[in-house]
């Protein structure tokens, strides 16, 4: 051992053992997070990024009791910030359960796709135009949903796209950190997380983590309702 | 030739030609910064009262001077007296807790998030709860990576640069404590942070109407003593914010053009009832960051309609010269002292993140870590520099502990 040829081998062989390693890595994160993003472009400052993230927010700590209080007072989806018309795609193949249902919220428009092969439905709100898509149509992975919207109806308020993921009774609301297969780390460092997650003071650790967030249930209890919050509320 | 053994053929092809990849991309040039990426999102459901971490000035948390007890140990928790220290940062620089570049692991145990440097630069401190059941403010020193956390106190609080007064938040409530006497008064910022001046002689906040719409928020900028004497109104901002203190006279302010344009305006504001002053305007301002000296503003454009506008920019503070764009470099960033900004650029599947510096006088960019041979990825964008700038410190996203790094 020692020569250049075995020294060669050695570093093909660890190259290979590594090149294996990682091919079953990706291929199990993909079966971990088997949606894709509900973007075609990349992100960036021209086309999107990370806004508001799901779970234990600060804002929406603040709005427990209001906006978020009818699924667990917590942000129940993601913002992907985007500017008005940025395309939406589905994030997997699927069927299209509604168009337009507003008892799911998040107007002007927005679209309902159940996964039914993955046990997940993908919701699409805040679009700015009705969908070309009907209740019933079958679209796969990639297809044209919409474009971005504005809750404040203008485009200059706010464009955003709220995505959530929900089980097939549209009841439960997951984290799509755990079901998305991106670069949720780098995202991150470009979002507003400044101001981070609410701390329960009983419990610090709890719920600190893009991905370790809870689920939420509509008509659930508030789950941030944090008998020593930080930070606390104002008045 | 079977299908079997095509098969098998086309695995070994496919890996041979993925560790050639890989040989190559090992052996390349570093990873070049693309362009156009970074800026942060708008949150644009978050509303925009002002919490603790609001104010990059009213942070920070005191020296300790208590030795410290261990993570889960019995003690006596320090009174607040405890922390009324000397003050102020450290004269010179600490020490490097290792080789430039290289991480190193301050906690274990995946213990925390949003550490904070104590002012000295010697200690990151955190919010955590022992397994007693203690929850308090943690230290991690560094001169003891991977040593027990210390617990500093069991009053969570934020503290004023100087380190002299304490910020008690209740609900509702806003407290402040002068360490050095004990002295206590309630300030009528109901439950918010506030700001310090540069000189500690006044206090700036922000309140807002939280039940109207966001469309329909307004911000109120209020100065008063630190006693909470004297308070009065000196703006209000359509869809605005306090940024932070320019000077011992004057603020930092933004503000929408008008409630319904997405033109945001930069202003310093005055405290002598003199007229507020336009340091910029841009579509959809972002992530605004003035340096420690007060003389440069680093702020980020996403999701502007001008397309070119997007990125990363740098101005002086007091709209002396143009604004310039980095081009090619984006992402988030922290002021490393007064005259360097620290930049993670934003690179979607890079297998490791990296630390580089920019002179925002020639915007000259130099690595300050190696990708290669220095990995770091930072969780939730939980990352920070010390305030003598020897050090960065970050949550790592592979196992939540705060690590460091030191800076060349």
């Amino acid at each position: 051992m020692g020569s250049p040829r075995h020294l060669a081998r050695a570093v093909v062989l660890l190259a290979v053992a590594t090149a294996i390693r990682s091919a079953v890595a990706q291929s199990a994160a993909a079966a971990e997070r088997p949606l894709g993003l509900p973007f075609a472009l990349p992100p960036g400052p021209a086309t999107w990024l990370l806004g508001q993230p799901y779970g234990n927010t600060t804002g929406a700590f603040r709005q427990r009791r209001t906006t978020y209080g009818a699924s667990g007072g917590i942000h129940f989806g993601v913002d992907l910030t985007a500017p008005c018309g940025t395309p939406v795609v589905a994030v997997a193949d699927g069927v299209v359960f509604s168009v337009d249902a507003m008892n799911f919220g998040s107007a002007p428009h927005n679209v309902m796709i159940d996964h039914a092969d993955l046990n997940v439905a993908s919701f699409y709100g805040h679009l700015r135009d009705r969908s070309p898509l009907t209740a019933g149509q079958a679209v796969r992975r990639g297809d044209p949903v919409g474009v971005v919207g504005d809750p404040g109806l203008t485009c200059r308020s706010r464009p955003h796209l709220h995505l959530e993921l929900r089980d097939l009774a549209h009841a439960r609301k997951f984290n799509p950190v755990t079901l998305i297969e991106a670069d949720w780390d780098t995202l991150a460092l470009a979002s507003s997380l400044g101001t981070g997650f609410e701390r329960d003071l009983d419990d610090p650790r709890k719920w600190q983590h893009l991905d370790d967030q809870p689920e939420a249930r509509v008509g659930g209890p508030i789950l941030n309702d944090f008998a020593r919050p930080w930070p606390p509320d104002v008045r | 030739m079977s299908g079997a053994a095509a098969a098998a053929r086309a695995a070994t092809l496919y890996v041979s030609m993925l560790t050639t990849a890989m040989l190559v991309a090992a052996c390349g040039a570093d990873p070049v910064a693309p362009d156009d990426f970074g800026g942060p999102g708008d949150g644009s459901e978050i509303p925009s009262t002002a919490d603790e971490s609001t104010f990059p000035n009213g942070t920070a948390f005191p020296n300790g001077t208590t030795p410290p007890a261990r993570v889960g140990a019995r003690h006596a928790v320090p009174t607040p007296t405890d922390l009324a220290t000397t003050g102020g940062s450290a004269a010179s620089r600490v020490a490097p807790i290792g080789p430039p570049g290289l991480p190193i692991r301050l906690t274990d145990g995946g213990c925390c998030v949003r550490p904070l440097w104590r002012a000295d630069s010697r200690a990151l401190w955190f919010i955590d709860r022992s397994p007693q059941g203690v929850t308090g403010l943690y230290s991690a020193a560094l001169d003891a990576p991977g040593a027990p956390t210390a617990l500093v106190t069991t009053t969570i609080g934020t503290f004023s640069p100087d380190q002299r007064w304490r910020i008690d938040l209740a609900s509702g409530r806003t407290t402040l404590h002068r360490l050095a006497d004990g002295a206590a008064f309630e300030v009528p910022a109901g439950g918010r942070s506030v700001s310090f001046s540069p000189d500690g002689a006044r206090i700036a906040w922000q309140g807002s109407n939280p039940n109207a719409s966001l469309e329909r928020q307004v911000a109120r900028i209020v100065v008063a003593a630190p006693d909470g004497t004297g308070a009065a109104e000196v703006a209000q901002l359509a869809r605005g914010s306090l940024v932070d203190w320019l000077g011992a006279d004057a603020l930092l302010v933004r503000a929408r053009e008008t409630a319904e344009s997405d033109i945001e305006v930069l202003w310093r504001q005055p405290l002598d009832g003199g007229e507020r002053v336009e340091i910029l305007r841009t579509q959809r301002l972002r992530n605004l960051l003035l340096s420690p000296d007060k003389r440069w503003l680093a702020y980020t454009v996403s999701g502007a309609t001008d397309v070119d506008a997007n990125g990363l920019w740098l101005a002086a503070a007091d709209g002396s010269s143009p604004p310039r764009k980095l081009e090619g470099l984006f992402g988030a960033y922290r002021w490393r002292g007064a005259q360097q900004l620290v930049i993670v650029p934003f690179e979607m599947g890079a297998p490791s993140m990296r630390l580089v510096e920019v002179d925002p006088t020639t915007l000259a960019a130099r690595p300050l870590t190696d990708p290669a041979t220095q990995p770091l990825r930072i969780a939730n964008g939980d990352w920070s520099i010390s305030p003598d700038g020897s050090h960065a410190a970050f949550v790592s996203a592979a196992d939540r502990n705060i690590w460091v790094i030191a800076l060349p």
